[in-house]
């Protein structure tokens, strides 16, 4: 089974990968299962917000629609969930190995470093889809199970749209756990730029003199559903996977040239 | 020495078993050096390990000896200098390289969460060895127990025993192992004696770090001794014991002034022993003849002589501080040595356990 380091990693993060499944599907599935219960309040879900609140997190979404509460309860929180796990990982898929010293036993193999990162990479990727596909699933399943009236083909979809941030996360992600010596500093660094640009991209809307700044923050390009709704923005998509690729290929220089000294 | 210099016909990687391969070194350092900041931790390390051999690492922690391994295992880069193995440079063919090269690390440390058996599995896929046969014969012989428990669970004895066998489960060329016996018990690292030396009568080269000399001194071909990270001696262990001096104990039923055994031809260290000034301790480096002359005007008691051990030469090298001199300088040389010796030796070579050292 193990013939590899993706199958080694993927074997590794299988406890990871099933907790997040189980814990995130509940979720989703409850949040839809519970759909016709909390619209029925009456003046709809988020009547008592102001306008610019309202404009801030529905956009152009009615209020009382069902895509106004997933946007509220479920798509707005996915990217904090699906980083969560991409801290823990990443810090862990060098930075960790190097702490616990066996990292030195693995590249005195006839493996290259590149491939060592590549395939933890993929294991990775590996596991946050396995993550969305489960919440997705359970979702769909939820919607189906209360009768709400949703394109579950696009529900499931939007679910899934986050993993372009997942992308660009994953790349930063190991690039810190490459670049620095300690886990702990790598997942304190990772947590500080996902908590900061998100509060960048939600605060944008309240202070206007954030808005210059938000498309610098990734939540920006999230699409937040938007397949629910309309299309997916590709350009959006783009900017996040090239920005992955970009801390991929620096965190192949950075785990290069890093010392093992375990 | 640059490996140019050498007498070194290049491996053929295609070529199968080390039987087939023509070359004379395997492993070949020169100037090599590691600076971490203003500390030099390796500092200009000629080696030069032979195919087949046993090849003895010696010094104490901190002296060099993982810091030179990891340059070996490409894991850190050195300052300067260069390394070669089967010929090959590791800085630019460190994969070929490290196909044919076993690694236990100094501090072991496995995947905890593995049990021993998908840890050979992992290791021998990553060698391209999808059999893992050899790795249980070897496990079987190390008396490895739980192969199929997490190795988290195992004793430390037990991890130490999966590290040896991981190391060698894929019959490399050369195994670098570093303090290999750590944690074993003692029939145990009998076992891995012979393992070793099957290994060794196989083709298989060994690089042995250790600060355990009395296993070096048992079973390797050839010991180099690093110091504060420079090479201070190599040789075989024959050769270090041929230029060591022996210790002599000569009790007398008089008082024997000193004097008159100082100054003798390959004496050093004379002096009466503590608390009993009829009683002589002095290290003869050649013949002894002088020294029995002058003992033989004087009633004695007893007296006794003793082969030095590996372990008083490694510590006396060590309390002398000195210069890097090979076994060839010092037998080309030995009353420069010896002179040396005089003046380092006003200092005390009798070592911290009380044992005598050899003053260079």
């Amino acid at each position: 089974m193990m013939r590899n380091v993706y199958m080694k990693t993927l074997y590794d993060l299988r406890w990871s990968i099933l907790a997040f499944c189980i814990g995130l599907s509940i979720l989703a599935f409850a949040i839809l299962y519970a759909f016709p219960s909390v619209s029925s309040v009456p003046g709809g879900l988020f009547s008592g917000l102001e306008e610019q609140t309202s404009d801030a997190l529905l956009g152009d979404i009615a209020a009382d629609s069902p895509e106004a509460y997933l946007n509220v309860q479920l798509f707005a929180f996915q990217p904090l969930y699906i980083a969560i796990f991409l801290i823990i990982v990443t810090s862990a898929a060098v930075a960790g190995e190097d702490g616990s010293k066996t990292l030195g036993t693995l590249l005195a193999h006839p493996v290259s470093r590149w491939r060592v990162l590549t395939e933890k990479a993929l294991a990775i990727f590996t596991g946050m889809v396995v993550i969305e596909l489960a919440v997705a699933a359970a979702a769909v399943l939820g919607a189906w199970v209360a009768g709400v009236d949703l394109d579950l083909v696009k529900l499931g979809l939007s679910l899934l749209a986050v993993i372009p941030y997942g992308i660009w996360l994953l790349g930063f992600g190991l690039f810190c756990s490459a670049f620095f010596n300690s886990r702990m500093v790598a997942a304190l660094i990772v947590t500080g730029v996902v908590v900061s640009t998100y509060m960048l991209n939600s605060l944008s809307d309240f202070i206007p003199g954030l808005k210059t700044y938000n498309q610098f923050a990734p939540m920006y390009y999230y699409s937040w559903g938007q397949p629910l709704v309309g299309a997916i923005t590709w350009t959006d998509v783009g900017i996040l996977v090239g920005a992955g690729a970009i801390f991929y290929v620096l965190a192949v220089a950075s785990f290069q040239r890093r010392e093992v000294l375990g | 020495m640059h490996a140019c210099t050498h007498v070194l016909i290049l491996r053929v990687w295609d070529m199968k078993g080390p039987s087939t391969v023509a070359t004379e070194s395997v492993l070949v350092t020169s100037k090599l050096t590691k600076r971490f900041k203003k500390f030099v931790a390796v500092d200009t390390l000629d080696l030069d390990v032979r195919k087949g051999e046993i090849f003895g690492f010696l010094g104490p922690n901190g002296a060099g000896k993982s810091t030179t391994i990891r340059m070996l295992l490409g894991l850190i880069r050195p300052s300067s200098g260069t390394a070669h193995v089967f010929g090959k440079d590791i800085r630019k063919h460190g994969n070929e390289v490290r196909r044919n090269i076993g690694y236990m690390p100094g501090e072991l440390a496995l995947y905890e969460n593995l049990t021993p058996m998908q840890l050979f599995e992992y290791s021998g896929s990553l060698y391209g060895v999808h059999d893992t046969k050899f790795a249980v014969t070897l496990a079987e012989r190390l008396a490895v127990t739980k192969l199929n428990a997490p190795i988290g669970s195992l004793s430390q004895g037990n991890k130490q025993k999966v590290g040896i066998v991981t190391a060698m489960l894929h019959r490399p060329y050369l195994a670098i192992l570093d303090e290999p016996t750590n944690a074993l018990d003692p029939l145990i690292r009998h076992e891995l004696y012979g393992i070793l030396q099957d290994a060794k009568d196989e083709g298989m080269t060994i690089f042995l770090s250790s600060h355990v000399l009395a296993e070096a001194e048992r079973i390797c071909d050839r010991v180099a001794i690093i110091r504060e990270g420079k090479l201070t001696r190599v040789g075989t262990v024959e050769e270090l014991k041929a230029i060591a001096p022996r210790r002599m104990r000569i009790s007398f039923d008089e008082y024997v002034p000193i004097d008159k055994f100082q100054g003798l031809p390959g004496v050093t260290n004379a002096r009466l022993e503590d608390g009993n000034d009829r009683v002589v301790e002095l290290l003869v480096r050649e013949s002894m003849d002088e020294v029995v002359k002058i003992a033989s005007h004087h009633p004695v008691n007893d007296f006794r002589s003793e082969d030095i051990s590996l372990e008083d030469i490694f510590l006396g090298y060590y309390e002398a501080g000195g210069t890097t001199l090979t076994i060839a300088d010092i037998a080309a040389g030995s009353d420069n040595a010896s002179n040396g010796a005089s003046s380092n030796s006003t200092t005390t070579a009798t070592s911290s356990n009380g044992r005598g050292g050899v003053a260079k």
